[in-house]
């Protein structure tokens, strides 16, 4: 590349940069639709009180939106958001510094043991909306889908699922200048709820290959990807731009790929689908306090679940919503 | 000037101050020393609150003897059928420590409590009688298990707990409960008074024997059955999974229990596999099976210690996979065998007592058993084995009475107790309370030993009692061991050094090898440092020495002002701006630096050339041109790069660095062509420098600029045919740079981060070592010039060795720079945790890996208190560097003193 090309070349690469980032307040999945049977939310009378969430960073978003959206309803109410990672919920359920634990991934054994030790039950997940995990290539990739066995031989250094490993875009029966590339593999870090989603599921608990590069959020995989021709990463649908393209995954070789699309996210076809839930400290037998009560409500309704596909995620249905009520002891 | 280490003379405060001055220094004297003395207060807290945080991570670990529960009691009326029934073949505790069930032979199921050792009910087989219980294997949870029967049929048995609160108005009014109390039965439920003030109720609430399903005509000898998998996450339809085996046919089923969303009707839907073996091919007899982890296979242990593994080759037939034969079987008769949590290993006990585990590991090509652990036994033959649910660990019972708990991927034996002590004075209280307990009512009966679901205890289901201990075993992965030598993961084809200390599940292997992170931490300091050191001690040199003190001015801010961006900005550019461009004109770059290096020396050689009093008065634009030189470089560079990469590399860089083809050469000139060119360099100025000084002496000065010219180029010369020498000479001892030196390129790379951070900390290195050149006093430099050194003598032979404490210094906090920087590394080194030198691959540091970790780690698990090792590890390295640094620093500056 002749020299005065390459500060063109960098402009080009900052402009996209910039791009990247606008595109991820925009994601480009609002078409779906609620459940029409879901409640409306009707606003009860003089709440007032703090809000307070801590837990998982991809849902960060979400949770600020549903407490921005809360507020409105109630002037007196104080909201604060913490998203350091689902991890952190538990503790702080425990030490009742939070009132709300999003939670990305399922609660461990030692979480709910730690809880019971403190109360004696067990914390109560809300499963509130569903996310589903892409592998994602660039738009300029004419790759379209993988089965589940060639994406554990792709991230995989134990292949779990067996088959041999692949190296090259070759191997995926890409020809032309793919052909003898290697794969540029980006994923999550290990701590996020979406590394240890993917290792389980798409893995079967093997580990990741050390040439995975450990992105230190979702929209730094997703930028990488969009940005690199033979680059291929995992991470949620929310985070999906224009960049980027997600593929159709196959459970098992020789079935039919499955699209990342509502749907196949209901119907479970889908392999990497997975609930987004909320932790919360019910006592049972007791009821909760209006305000965590009205809050849940509204995460359950309709306005609460056109936030949750505002922000790139599956809402549930009416059914569901109306068990998880149950499980705090909410009548509809 | 005085020897630093003799501290100034103290006078006596002059009388004549006045009381302002001589309060205020009071005052200051005392602030000072608190602040002096609280600022080392607080990093020794800082160190306390880290091995505070890392200590337990080595406690010992206990097994205390908690309860013995009396099942079956041989009374005079009692029948041998009656006893043979009572028999137990399998139990299990709920998780809340409550009761314990037990199946017995006869085929029915008994709850007892564990505070009382009561016998709370008893649930009957319903449905078609199926004769006697020959085997069973419970589920991790304790809540579902498959029995085997003699009659050659097996039958999933499932219980349901129920766990209840209730408030304490809600308890029956005569019932008496209190905190100390425990917990109190009343009509087979478990009532228990909670710290919250709640009463929990539990009981066994149903136990449901469903359908039996035919395998063979013989007595069933072996099963196996997993926790039941949610068949998806958004309704309740389960898919059990069993194997079983009579010896010779090898079954492998699963039942998929479909839950109607609408009505909540179960339909269940039970598909086989099968190998029945044709008379002539009957082989030892199938000792033990583990169901895969995904249900995909069946693992099969005979008598002769072969491990054989059976996929689904048709709708119903199994065929034999790929196989192995223990150490156990060579060596010994295997006796007993466990899946390893993660069904990926089998942990097989022999007569001999050694404890073996043989895992599937990925290979090349497919995959194949390995035995890849073995504890060995003093204890005698082992005489059952158990996987714990929620760890890689396995307790063995052996025939002398003792029990053993290991952690199975780092050999270690965590504890050990023995029942032999617990079960005779449990025995003699027995005797003494009944008079009529018989010891041994059949001398075939096997000991078996269990976990409890949360695995917080252990049992051994003896003939008519179970011991249970309770378990502390806090951290099972860690050990010194476990940290910093290398550890056999299942599916690794060697031991290795590993960092994955997140599992998606309980099920997957934590892996805590320190090396990677060390050495990645190591890896960025030297990267950045090789770019970033020598970039700004030259800077700060040819500032101090060479700038006029007017650009300085400019010039020092403006450097100083490179510190203030912030290093999460530094990452962003890095990651996501200069890593494409890196990759895309790899070879334009790295050709840049030789180029513009090799433009700069050749520069100082044309300038010699021209006539003194031109020179003279070109002086102020020497720096401008070596502005114009960096972009000619760059072009030069850019232009020779594509006819480089095709002759050098077959066209294309990164594809010749992931590829085996072309010969390693090429890789090697790469690598050769700095340190050769030092080493010319240093010949042509050290040894033949007075030769070439004696020469000088003679001539014009034009005339030996023009020769030295020439010498120049011959020196090129010279550095470009011994580096083809030595370059050739590697390749054809058959050494490759690649796969050692050299490595597939990634996007984010050493050389990348090397860049950034070097840019990180150039300002530091610059204008503290500029600062202590400026501080070498004026008269020394006065004396040096004034005996007709040049500048450039005078700086290299007085000033930088007089100022080599402050640069020394300047160095020192580069590096602890580049050792604790966060958010470059974490941005742009892809945070891969590889232990490669190859500057084209990423690496991940101590820092970045406490940054991403530490907030999503479980407060108080494994994975916790190890990053605070991590903490307390990169602590010990700036502490070993700073102390390093100052030690030095000491030295120069006594001799700098000396001046």
């Amino acid at each position: 590349m002749p020299f005065p090309l390459v500060f063109s070349r960098l402009l080009n690469c900052a402009s996209r940069g910039l791009v990247f980032i606008g595109l991820l307040c925009t994601p480009c999945f609002a078409q779906v639709k609620v459940d029409p049977k879901l409640p409306q939310y009707k606003a009860a009378a003089g709440l007032s009180g703090q809000i307070k969430s801590v837990g998982s960073d991809s849902m960060n978003s979400l949770m600020t939106q549903w407490t921005e959206k809360f507020k409105e309803y109630y002037k007196g109410v104080r909201t604060e958001v913490e998203g350091q990672g689902s991890s952190k919920a538990m503790p702080a359920l425990i030490e009742g510094a939070a009132s709300f634990g999003p939670m990305s991934r399922d609660i461990k054994a030692n979480e709910v043991a730690d809880f019971e030790k403190k109360f004696g039950y067990k914390p109560v997940l809300l499963p509130t909306s569903i996310d589903l995990l892409a592998v994602y290539v660039n738009r300029d990739n004419p790759l379209e889908s993988l089965t589940m066995e060639q994406v554990d031989a792709i991230f995989s250094s134990t292949r779990k699922l067996g088959g041999e490993a692949i190296d090259k875009w070759g191997q995926l029966g890409r020809t032309g200048d793919y052909e003898n590339e290697s794969i540029a593999l980006f994923g999550r870090n290990a701590a996020s709820g979406t590394y240890g989603f993917f290792k389980e599921k798409a893995m079967g608990n093997g580990d990741f290959r050390d040439r995975v590069n450990e992105q230190p959020g979702s929209t730094a995989v997703i930028a990488s990807v969009g940005e690199n021709r033979f680059a291929m990463g995992y991470s949620g649908i929310g985070y999906r731009t224009e960049g980027v393209k997600p593929l159709a995954l196959s459970p098992k070789k020789g079935e039919p790929a499955i699209e990342p699309t509502e749907e196949n996210a209901y119907n479970g076809k889908y392999p990497l689908a997975r609930y987004l839930f909320l932790a919360v400290n019910h006592k049972p037998t007791s009821k909760l306090e209006p305000l965590r009560k009205e809050f849940i409500k509204f995460v359950f309704s309709k306005e609460g679940q056109e936030i949750a596909v505002k922000d790139g995620y599956f809402p549930v249905d009416a059914k569901t919503a109306a068990k998880a009520l149950k499980m705090v002891g909410i009548d509809p | 000037m005085n020897d630093p280490r003799t501290p100034a003379p103290r006078h006596r405060r002059d009388r004549n101050s006045s009381w302002w001055v001589r309060v205020s220094d009071r005052v200051a004297k005392q602030v000072i020393t608190i602040g002096g003395v609280g600022t080392i207060l607080v990093v020794m807290l800082v160190v306390l609150v880290l091995l505070a945080n890392v200590f337990p991570l080595f406690q010992r670990n206990t097994a205390k003897f908690l309860t013995s529960i009396p099942l079956f009691q041989k009374l005079g009326e009692s029948t041998a059928i009656e006893e043979r029934d009572a028999e137990p073949v399998a139990c299990g505790v709920d998780e809340y420590f409550e009761l314990v069930w037990v199946l017995h032979r006869g085929s029915y199921v008994t709850v007892h409590s564990i505070a009382t050792g009561k016998e709370l009910s008893s649930h009957p087989a319903t449905g078609e009688p199926l004769g006697e219980i020959a085997c069973c294997a419970v589920a991790d949870n304790d809540t579902s298990m498959l029995a085997g029967y003699s009659s050659g049929r097996v039958r999933p048995i499932t219980l349901s707990f129920q766990t209840e609160f209730v408030s304490l108005a809600d308890v029956p009014k005569d019932l008496v409960l209190s905190a100390d109390l425990g917990s109190v039965v009343r009509d087979g439920v478990i009532f228990r008074l909670m710290s919250s003030g709640l009463v929990r109720k539990q009981q066994v609430n149903d136990v449901v024997f469903h359908p039996s399903i035919s395998i063979s005509k013989a007595a069933i000898t072996h099963v196996d059955w997993r926790n039941p998998q949610a068949a998806s996450s958004f309704d309740e339809s389960q898919s059990w999974t069993w194997g079983a085996t009579d010896g010779q046919t090898i079954a492998l089923g699963v039942i998929n229990n479909k839950v109607n969303s609408f009505s909540g009707a179960v339909t269940q839907e039970s598909t086989i596999w099968t190998h029945v073996p044709l008379e002539s091919e009957k082989a030892a007899n199938c000792i033990g099976l583990m169901i895969g982890s995904r249900s995909e296979q069946i693992q099969t242990l005979d008598s002769k210690g072969r491990v054989v593994v059976w996929v689904p080759s048709s709708d119903t037939k199994l065929t034999a996979g790929y196989q192995f034969r223990s150490l156990a079987g060579s060596e010994s008769r295997p006796i007993a065998s466990a899946p390893l949590l993660g069904r990926s290993t089998l942990i097989i006990g022999s007569e001999s007592g050694h404890i073996e585990s043989v895992a599937t590991t990925a290979m090349a090509t497919g995959q194949e058993l390995r035995s890849i652990h073995r504890f060995d036994g003093e204890n005698g033959p082992v005489v059952d084995l158990a996987a714990s649910p929620e760890g890689r660990m396995v307790a063995a019972q052996f025939q002398n009475g003792k029990g053993a708990l290991y952690y199975v991927p780092t050999n270690r034996e965590l504890v050990t107790w023995d029942s032999k002590s617990v079960s005779d004075s449990v025995l003699i209280s027995h005797v003494a309370g009944s008079g009529s307990v018989s010891a041994n009512v059949n001398s075939a009966f096997r000991s078996r030993v269990f976990f409890s679901a949360n695995a917080a205890c252990v049992g051994l289901l003896s003939e008519n009692r179970v011991d249970v201990w309770r378990l502390n075993v806090p951290f099972p992965e860690a050990s010194i061991s476990s940290f910093f030598l290398p550890v056999w993961y299942e599916g690794y084809e060697s031991p290795q050094h590993i960092w994955q200390s997140s599992t998606g599940t309980i099920e997957g292997e934590y892996k805590f090898g320190f090396w990677p992170l060390i050495f990645g931490t190591l890896k960025a300091t030297f990267f950045s440092m090789l770019i970033g050191a020598p970039i700004a001690l030259m800077a700060a040199i040819f500032g101090s020495e060479f700038m006029s003190s007017r650009w300085r001015a400019r010039v020092k801010p403006v450097i100083e002002l490179m510190a203030s961006v912030p290093s999460v900005v530094l990452g962003f550019i890095g990651a996501l701006v200069l890593a494409p461009i890196l990759r895309d004109n790899l070879m334009s770059v790295l050709l840049s630096v030789v180029v513009i290096l090799f433009l700069f020396v050749w520069m100082s050689h044309i300038w010699l050339v021209i006539p003194g009093a031109i020179a003279i008065r070109m002086r102020r634009f020497r720096l401008p041109i070596l502005f114009v030189l960096i972009p000619l470089g760059m072009v030069i560079a850019f232009g020779m790069a594509k006819p480089l990469e095709t002759i050098l590399f077959q066209g294309n860089l990164i594809q010749w660095l992931s590829s085996k083809d072309g010969s390693g050469w090429s890789g090697w000139f790469c690598l050769c062509l700095l340190p050769v060119s030092l080493i010319v360099a240093w010949t042509t100025s050290g040894p033949l420098s007075p030769y070439v000084q004696s020469i000088a002496r003679r001539m014009s000065p034009l005339r030996f600029a023009v020769i030295n010219l020439g010498l120049f180029g011959c020196a090129t010369l010279a550095v470009l045919l011994l580096t083809c020498t030595v370059a050739w000479l590697l390749s054809t001892l058959g050494m490759d740079p690649r796969g050692s030196m050299l490595g597939p390129y990634q996007e984010r790379n050493a050389l990348l981060v090397g860049g950034i951070l070097g840019f990180a900390i150039i300002p530091l290195i610059y204008t503290i070592s500029e600062d202590a050149l400026q501080s070498v006093p004026q008269h020394l430099r006065s004396a040096s010039l004034g005996c007709g050194a040049t500048t450039w003598q005078t700086t290299i032979r007085v000033v930088v060795p007089t100022a080599m404490s402050g640069i020394f210094s300047a160095l020192m906090i580069g590096f602890g720079r580049a050792v604790g920087e966060t958010m470059v590394v974490l941005m742009a080194a892809g945070n891969t945790p590889v232990m490669e030198i190859n500057p084209m691959n990423g690496y991940r540091t101590l820092s970045a890996t406490l940054a991403t970790e530490l907030p999503e780690a479980a407060r108080g698990g494994t994975h916790f208190h190890a990053l605070f090792l991590a903490a307390f590890l990169l602590f010990c390295f700036t502490l070993l560097a700073n102390t390093i640094a100052e030690v030095v620093r000491l030295r120069f500056r006594k001799r700098a003193y000396q001046l």
